[in-house]
């Protein structure tokens, strides 16, 4: 199977990794590839953040460039223009700003390496999709940054693809139980919540409200919110002094939910067999894997109001540290532990 | 011009000049530019200030007769990037490709904005706004003659970029069917070799390009000064429109306001439903003298006066029915300012400073204009009295036109002119001291007012006509203080103290 086929028709792909050397880049190289293979359609990149080098800044490992082909559109930062080496037709700067220059768009008059260096701000994101498209992409694959940490909500109409490796750490069980667990978090199901009459201007955290991150439906802007099952509703700072327990109900939590947080709501003594937790989107959910597992021990359920959806996940058996698991054996033990499908982009050609 | 031709920033806002000028909404970098970089117009600038006020008066009745033609030209203006440091390096260096890229856009932007000008009438009439044309410009960015807006370097431009994108291009087409190996590792240092050939091919091309590019500078800054002017031109023209100010007269020596208006004072009493009063008067050269209640519009007078004396002498219709404004050399606020306690000196030695400044540069001749709100209000009565009087006497010679509000009796004896705010309408003794017969019901506008001063001071406001009259120099100021404290609620027993005094 390719790894093009699972996402293609999606607007946006996001690509995350668990560590660095997860093998991102090869699976965006692939993507870019098999794209390239069909023959129809404009594909668009960009970054959040940097990526690209030759040379990984942080570890110093070889790390393979991005490779596009003639006809593909390309966002980048001003500076990093002169790294790459495609021939290049300027359509737009863009008006969004990184640290290395204002972020250029141009369209590939060759094949040839790039160098993607794009806005980290998800309403930038959302502005540079708006380009892309202007211009004819068809779909634009954002390089993430590491982990489940980087915003997703630049996507959640997209999907998005997880690659994993044995440079996370040196137990393989490990790797898939951690891979497993932020695959799950990414594969969260969406749940509508009841708008609001209020709207969030009125004292919420507003930039995640207007960012219109959180989707339509306004709610009322306090930290936490309960819905419960009669429609009535209940605001609070802190989820600790919202008191749950009286049937189906969910609770809204605006931003991250910390592991802190987390533990106090694991110990909170309650019934949480009819209660759902809602975040905006998993990347909200910063606790650690085995305080998730508690809470959904408890009967918690977690949702998110926007949801992504996780294409698959790739695996790399090289780590950057020297060490190496059984590609087979860490394929089939990634493979069991999550419901999408698993690719070596390695042995992919 | 000279340096006291200048507002400082706590001036402009304290004057309401920078509230008039955030209302402006020049749409392009060089509009806002050409607004920043005007200033006033002194004596010998009287024809670049009326060719401004041409301008914005051609604009004003093009928005009224072809507005949807004219704000389509505004919308062109919108896109205008700022490239003055970029056209400020093509005179000794080489542009990088997305300058070049920013240029083409900019040169087609331009070209677009000149085509739409040329088709309204009305750029025919104006002035110092002509837009040529920069074909020349475009020939050197983008030969193919095309219309793209992209940027773009083809191969033909030269056999060196043309050699190297060949080898370049035949090494990818291989390497497309090439996976791995040897073969693959030699294809791809063969089309390192070419990228590199291309990459030094393009800046050679870059550098003739940039090169090539001087020689039409002179056309793109006239351009671009002609897009800020017509940008800066069309924003008077629009806040003339929404406010429906008038192009006021320019020369002579005496200042002639009829029916002005502040914005920024009437925008707060409309909030409260309430209009301002306009005010109209004449100022000849020698001291105009403004007395008047407590509280009756004195320092609005005079900040109306001042802002709309300002604003005509930077190229703006002004807030009134007419005004006739003379070019003068310098404008004199002579007001407290804050900054005065912190250099050590208290609101009264600030004044004074400010004023000994003021009289120095009579001494280098040329026409000044000076205002002084309350001049010596900080000292006692009696002294501070025979100062305004003194100050009215020693300027009433000299080459300025004075506007001096105070409430000291007998500044007027040696003032040219005299104005009193009308005040106070005739009160019984039951309205002065009955709670307000009206009852808005809401405190609207008022901000944080404490609710039992909000009753006074609404019947301060009902009560007072803050139009001006001319009395004669003789005439008292009137004596309303105590009437307008009674009004404000100060204590009865302090009342009947004052009055058996």
């Amino acid at each position: 199977m390719k790894l093009w086929d699972l996402v293609s028709g999606a607007p946006a792909v996001a690509m995350l990794g668990m560590c660095k050397n997860a093998g991102k880049t090869t699976a965006f190289n692939s993507l870019i590839r098999e794209q390239a293979a069909r023959g129809s359609g404009t594909l668009g990149m960009t970054s959040i953040g940097r990526d690209g080098e030759g040379r990984d800044l942080v570890t110093g490992t070889d790390k393979p460039p991005i490779w596009l082909y003639e006809g593909m559109l390309a966002a980048t930062a001003e500076q990093l223009l002169p790294l790459c080496d495609v021939s290049r037709e300027i359509l737009a700067s863009t008006g969004l700003y990184t640290s290395l220059g204002e972020v250029i768009l141009f369209r590939a008059k060759s094949d040839g390496f790039v160098q993607l260096a794009g806005p980290a701000i998800v309403e930038q994101l959302t502005m540079l999709r708006k380009q892309f498209q202007a211009f004819g992409a068809d779909c634009v694959l954002i390089d993430g940054a590491l982990s489940r940490r980087s915003p997703l909500a630049g996507v959640t109409d997209g999907v998005c693809v997880l690659s994993t490796g044995a440079s996370l750490d040196r137990d393989v069980d490990k790797v898939v139980a951690e891979t497993a667990f932020v695959a799950e978090l990414l594969g969260l199901k969406e749940k509508t919540l009841p708008a609001a009459g209020e709207t969030a201007s009125e004292n919420g955290p507003a930039g995640e409200e207007k960012s219109g991150a959180v989707g339509p439906g306004a709610l009322p802007g306090s930290k936490v919110v309960l819905f419960r099952e009669d429609g009535s509703r209940e605001s609070a700072e802190r989820l600790s002094d919202i008191k749950y327990g009286t049937g189906e109900e969910t609770i809204l939590v605006r931003g991250a939910l910390t592991e802190a947080q987390a533990a106090a709501l694991v110990k909170d003594g309650r019934k949480k067999a009819r209660l759902t937790l809602a975040v905006r989107d998993g990347s909200c959910l910063m606790m650690r894997r085995e305080t998730y597992a508690r809470l959904r021990g408890q009967g918690l359920s977690f949702a998110v109001r926007k949801g992504s959806r996780l294409a698959a996940v790739t695996v790399n058996p090289f780590s950057a540290g020297g060490w190496s698991f059984d590609a087979d054996e860490f394929l089939a033990k990634m493979q069991a532990a999550v419901n999408v499908p698993v690719l070596n982009v390695k042995t992919q050609k | 011009m000279g340096k006291t031709m200048e507002l400082s920033f706590g001036q402009k806002e304290e004057l309401g000049y920078k509230y008039v000028w955030d209302l402006l909404e020049p749409v392009c970098p060089y509009g806002v530019k050409r607004l920043n970089s005007e200033g006033f117009y002194g004596p010998d600038q009287r024809e670049e200030l009326e060719k401004e006020q041409d301008n914005v008066g051609f604009l004003l009745e093009a928005l009224q007769s072809d507005g949807f033609r004219l704000l389509a030209l505004r919308e062109s203006l919108q896109g205008l990037k700022d490239l003055s440091g970029s056209f400020l390096r093509c005179e000794s260096e080489t542009l990088s490709e997305v300058e070049l890229f920013e240029l083409t856009a900019l040169c087609r932007r331009l070209e677009a904005l000149r085509q739409k000008a040329e088709a309204l009438p009305v750029s025919q009439k104006l002035t110092d706004i002509r837009f040529v044309p920069l074909d020349g410009a475009l020939k050197v960015l983008d030969p193919s003659g095309g219309a793209r807006p992209s940027f773009y370097v083809e191969d033909a431009r030269s056999e060196a970029l043309r050699a190297a994108r060949e080898a370049k291009r035949s090494a990818e087409l291989a390497l497309r069917t090439t996976a791995s190996g040897p073969e693959r590792e030699h294809l791809l240092a063969g089309r390192q070799e070419a990228a590199k050939a291309e990459e030094e091919a393009l800046c050679a091309i870059y550098k003739e390009m940039s090169e090539a590019l001087r020689p039409h500078l002179p056309a793109l800054r006239e351009n671009t000064a002609a897009a800020g002017r017509l940008d800066a031109c069309l924003a008077k023209a629009m806040l003339a429109r929404r406010f429906g100010c008038v192009r006021p007269g320019i020369g002579g020596e005496e200042l002639i306001l009829r029916d002005a208006v502040h914005p920024l004072v009437a925008a707060a009493l409309e909030e409260r439903k309430r209009a301002f009063t306009p005010i109209s008067l004449s100022m000849p050269k020698g001291v105009t003298v403004l007395t008047g209640a407590n509280m009756g519009g004195k320092s609005v007078a005079v900040k109306t006066v001042v802002l709309n004396l300002a604003l005509a002498l930077s190229g703006f219709f002004v807030f009134a029915k007419a005004a006739k404004v003379p070019l003068f050399d310098r404008l004199e606020l002579i007001n407290k300012d804050l900054s005065d306690a912190a250099r050590g000196l208290s609101s009264f030695g600030g004044e004074i400073l400010r004023f000994n400044e003021a009289a120095e540069h009579l001494k280098e001749g040329g026409l000044s204009f000076i205002a002084m709100d309350e001049f010596a209000r900080g000292t006692n009565a009696r002294e501070g009295a025979a100062i305004a009087r003194g100050t009215v006497k020693y300027l009433s010679d000299k080459n300025a036109v004075t506007l001096l509000a105070t409430h000291y009796d007998g500044a007027a004896q040696f003032a040219a002119k005299h104005y009193q705010v009308k005040g106070l309408k005739k009160l019984s003794s039951a309205e002065i001291s009955s709670p307000a017969s009206e009852n808005h019901g809401e405190n609207q506008g008022y901000g944080s007012f404490p609710a039992h001063g909000l009753d006074a001071l609404r019947r301060i406001e009902n009560a007072m006509d803050y139009g001006l009259i001319p009395v004669e120099t003789e005439a008292a100021c009137p004596q309303d203080a105590l009437t307008i404290s009674r009004l404000l609620g100060l204590p009865e027993e302090i009342l009947a103290e004052a009055e058996n005094m």
